[in-house]
């Protein structure tokens, strides 16, 4: 590049004392320094966190795909049991098992729901004996027939949609020990999970600061021309799903507010259980407002059917689906019940609850408590984090923004090497770092959503009844990241994109023609089929997978055709007049 | 002030610096040349970044801390309302910081201008705090 793009960008740098490297130049030259190294060195997780994170939003439908014996929902399927009946039949069968539960959990299946099946989760109070366990319960119960399930459920082990989602905060791998400094405890994934997001929100800061002419950004693609091309699909995705980066990140921040910073919770609270029961009370009142002491009276539990009754006319509409008791057999027993958090539009009460009188089924006001504005932001925020609330279409909406920001980290890691190649004179070599990573990004890059196709095709292909099989779903998923990173280490980049983008265009192209050689949920049974008996939430899973491989195929074949070659000429044009906000370096 | 970094690099001309720059200054190193990245300049890097990292966060505490005590303090929020309120606020803080620890024209300005406030702020809050309760 010329000087003329440096003083073209630049404001006040390159005066004083002529010096250009990134952090001593004018302020959008040392944010684009900032913006390219912090946006860099934690890419990996940030690109993996993206990938899988983007999964969440159709969770239950892979979840659904992945467990190919729970058949298929039509527009006629209905749940066996009402929800009255479910809730009855859990807590009766706690209640049998121990009249004085300290806390008993339970929810069911609403329509649309995955699994076909409910559960207690109860624990006792804790003995007067020391050394004493205190009683627990965790059961589960069949949806069509009311009672225990045993082991044989019939359904295939998997992770599906849970375990790939969960990922992008537990990060899988992790030591089952937190971080301890003191009081304060913070589990390694939350940490590194924490630092790449804090990472990604200074490289979106920087981001907008450096790329001035947004608005242009959204109209300007220009292919096949190397550098340039790179970094318009990074702007263009960046900027296409801007709103989208900037509230997942924040929020993702938020989830563990209180462990990223700590400061101040340190001081107005303290650590220890107490202090955090305090904390709970005053910050999350809706989620303790049953907690209270026992009478030490003895009382039996009022219905629950009325109760969720009951609910469900406060409501209007809103379909309760957990129902939490505490201190059963006691006096002073309270019921807490939870709506269903699926209605299709965002409301400041995303998780709306209702406290009972447990021991007469009567509606209780709930514990006055101060308002907290912030807390009511970060309920909201987080509540678009997560996208319960999204109707399909928003859901598609949600898939289209994951994967622009996964892209936007794929573009920015290959614009990265991209721009130092090309700054290389005619058969010189590049530095080994700037290789390293040039072959590493096939790995990561490609490799990682084969790796994906391949957690599928596991699902399909491992024997059922094995044991661990959905941890091997998941070591099958990172056998393969691993093995696709090996494969990029040793090949050329220019060639192993094109291989790897072959792999990934067979790994989910064949998905569907695999799914229906292994089950009776394909595309023959859930979309070819009389509208009465289609399942699309089944046959969309085949029918993205088709067009994922379409896409993969598509990249493998400009691969093969016309093989990227590093441009050495350099472009005749500054690039400053198109583009003012080049990241200068 | 010329900080050492700027001593030790070994720049001939304008036009060397440039280069040096659009490649990106960490690994600019070039087959047959001498590395241009001395260890003033590495030391540089990191000490910035320890000023985002640290600094960034002390800054951002303290703002967290000011927030939440001057609410308490004045009976605007009690205190868990009060908590949340400064906490969520400080992650923009923190990345102010860091970004103003690459952009300073010193390490001294980087560290100074984060410490500095970060030390009045925490002072202003805790003589606020003790106000509070009592």
């Amino acid at each position: 590049m010329t000087m003329g793009k440096y003083t073209s960008v630049s404001t006040r740098e390159a005066s004083e004392d002529g010096s250009f490297d990134g952090f001593h130049g004018g302020f959008r030259q040392s944010m684009s320094w900032l913006h390219t190294w912090i946006g860099l060195t934690l890419s990996v997780v940030l690109y993996f966190m993206f990938v899988t994170g983007t999964t969440g939003y159709v969770q239950s439908q892979i979840t659904r795909w992945m467990t190919p014996e729970l058949g298929k929902q039509t527009a006629a399927s209905t749940l066996a049991h009402s929800t009255e009946d479910m809730a009855r039949a859990a807590v009766g069968h706690a209640l049998n098992e121990n009249a004085e539960w300290k806390t008993l959990y339970t929810g069911w299946p609403v329509k649309g729901s995955v699994y076909q099946d409910f559960y207690a989760y109860a624990e006792g109070h804790a003995p007067a004996e020391e050394g004493v366990e205190a009683k627990s319960l965790d059961v589960k119960f069949d949806a069509k027939t009311l009672s225990l399930k045993d082991g044989a459920s019939g359904v295939r082990e998997t992770g599906g949609g849970t375990a790939l989602y969960s990922m992008h905060y537990n990060l899988h791998y992790m030591p089952e020990n937190p971080i301890k400094i003191g009081g304060y405890e913070i589990a390694w994934a939350t940490f590194i999970v924490g630092s790449a997001t804090m990472f990604m929100l200074i490289a979106i800061i920087t981001g907008v600061v450096v790329h001035k002419k947004i608005f242009a950004d959204f109209f300007t693609f220009r292919p096949g021309k190397g550098q340039r091309s790179w970094l318009d699909a990074h702007n263009l995705s960046s900027v296409m799903a801007l709103p989208f980066m900037v509230v997942i990140t924040y929020s993702g921040l938020l989830f563990y507010t209180y462990e990223y910073m700590p400061s101040v919770k340190a001081v107005t609270y303290g650590y220890g259980e107490k202090a955090q029961e305090l904390f709970d009370r005053d910050v999350y009142p809706h989620y303790s407002m049953g907690k209270i002491e026992r009478s030490g009276t003895a009382a039996p539990i009022a219905d629950v059917g009325i109760m969720i009754a009951k609910a469900r006319e406060a409501w209007g509409g809103r379909e309760p689906q957990w129902i939490d008791l505490f201190n059963t057999g006691d006096g002073n027993a309270r019921a807490v019940v939870w709506a269903s958090g699926t209605t299709g539009a965002l409301t400041t009460e995303m998780w709306p609850t209702l406290l009972f009188d447990a021991t007469t089924g009567e509606m209780l006001t709930k514990p006055e408590v101060s308002a907290n504005p912030a807390v009511t932001v970060a309920d909201v925020l987080i509540a678009i984090h997560e996208g319960n609330y999204a109707g399909w279409g928003l859901r598609w909406l949600y898939l289209l923004t994951g994967s622009f920001g996964a892209a936007m980290i794929a573009t920015g890691l290959v614009l990265w090497t991209t721009k130092r190649k090309q700054k290389l004179k005619e058969g010189e070599r590049a530095d080994l770092g700037i290789e390293f990573v040039d072959r590493t990004n096939v790995g990561i890059i490609a490799g990682l959503l084969i790796a994906i196709a391949a957690y599928f095709w596991a699902n399909r292909l491992l024997p059922v009844g094995i044991e661990n099989r959905g941890a091997w779903e998941v070591h099958v998923l990172f056998i393969t990241w691993g093995v696709m990173l090996l494969h990029s280490v040793l090949r050329p980049s220019a060639k192993a994109w094109g291989e790897q983008f072959a792999v990934a265009a067979l790994a989910f192209g064949l998905l569907p023609v695999l799914n229906a050689m292994t089950t009776d949920v394909h595309l023959g049974e859930t979309l070819f089929v009389t509208r009465s008996e289609m399942d699309l939430e089944l046959a969309s899973f085949d029918l993205v997978a088709l067009g994922l491989g379409l896409i993969f195929a598509r990249l493998a074949w400009k691969r093969y055709t016309r093989p990227a070659t590093v441009k050495v000429a350099k472009q005749a044009k500054p690039v400053a007049t198109t583009l003012v906000a080049e990241p200068a370096e | 002030m010329r900080s050492a970094h700027q001593e030790g690099r070994h720049m001939n001309t304008l036009e060397e610096a440039a280069t040096a720059n659009a490649t990106g200054v960490p690994f600019a190193r070039k087959r047959g040349r001498k590395s241009e990245l001395t260890t003033a300049y590495r030391l540089e890097v990191a000490s910035r970044a320890l000023a985002a990292i640290i600094g960034g966060f002390a800054l951002a505490s303290a703002v967290a801390w000011l927030v939440s005590f001057g609410l308490m303090a004045s009976g605007v929020q009690p205190r868990g309302p009060a908590t949340s309120s400064g906490t969520v606020v400080s992650w923009l803080v923190w990345s102010g910081a860091a970004m103003w620890a690459f952009y300073a024209r010193s390490q001294i300005a980087a560290w100074g201008w984060i410490l500095a406030p970060a030390a009045a702020l925490s002072a202003l809050a805790f003589l606020l705090f003790s106000t509070v309760g009592a």
